[in-house]
């Protein structure tokens, strides 16, 4: 699959079946996160692939903007304290969780190229979801991912026009 | 069994409201929306037969996909469904 078919076909994939991904799929999709752009190049990202059912199971009931009960959760987390000593205060504010939004659209579409389905979500409760992960005082949770094989049709994508949203040069009042 | 999936709706119903105050609008009234669909389901296992339930339920799945493609339609479910409930009073 070619990059522009990709970005077309990726869809936001709130079912999926009970099929179990391998995991040299899950470390293909590693590969992908950890090619992205990372500011400063600082890549303080850790990949956290939750494939033990009973895990998926609470981190997928404490979270509720996930849909589907997918096999496989993805939680992208950065270790701020490698930020702090190696990064800048703007790694803090908001490079690392850019780090991980491109890791996680790198991924997205890796994992359409496999045949699986995602979709990213924020609606987690964080506390839980750390207590969960027994993660490090330090980690931060970006973002997760819910990974599996797909079942039935996305929603209807809704796109804003171009016209609303597209600008060449400095900003012009409408007319 | 049951009391599992009662407590499943408890902590949707509880992190819905933790999660909430950072959300879009939109969300506050899908969450109650699919904690209520999850509620029926809950009935359902009960009384396997009641059609109204059956039906409400429907309308709920079929309207609360359109949350991020179709707001008007969202909201036009939240109606749809009230109005079902007039049936089973």
């Amino acid at each position: 699959m070619n990059i522009s078919e990709a970005l077309e076909k990726r869809r936001s994939i709130r079912s999926f079946s009970s099929r179990p991904v391998a995991r040299e799929l899950l470390l293909e999709l590693a590969q992908a996160g950890r090619l992205a752009p990372s500011a400063s190049n600082l890549q303080a990202w850790h990949f956290f692939f939750l494939t033990d059912p009973e895990l998926v199971k609470k981190v997928d009931l404490f979270s509720p903007g996930l849909s589907g009960h997918p096999p496989v959760i993805l939680a992208i987390c950065s270790d701020m304290g490698y930020a702090r000593v190696h990064g800048s205060p703007n790694s803090e504010r908001y490079g690392c969780i850019m780090d991980a939004a491109m890791a996680a659209e790198n991924i997205m579409l890796k994992a359409l190229d496999l045949g699986l389905g995602s979709c990213a979500i924020k609606s987690y409760n964080d506390a839980a979801i750390r207590k969960l992960l027994k993660l490090p005082e330090d980690y931060r949770i970006e973002i997760l991912i819910s990974l599996g094989y797909p079942e039935g049709e996305p929603r209807p994508r809704r796109l804003r026009p171009m016209e609303e949203i597209l600008h060449f040069n400095a900003w012009q009042e409408e007319a | 069994m049951k009391q599992e999936n009662y407590f499943e709706l408890l902590v949707y119903m509880i992190t819905s409201a933790a999660g909430l105050p950072g959300e879009p609008r939109i969300y506050g009234p899908l969450r109650m929306i699919e904690a209520s669909e999850r509620l029926c389901g809950l009935m359902l296992e009960e009384e396997p037969e009641n059609r109204d339930l059956q039906e409400l339920k429907s309308i709920i799945e079929a309207g609360k996909q359109k949350t991020t493609s179709d707001e008007e339609g969202f909201y036009q479910m939240l109606q749809d469904a009230a109005a079902k409930l007039t049936d089973m009073v």
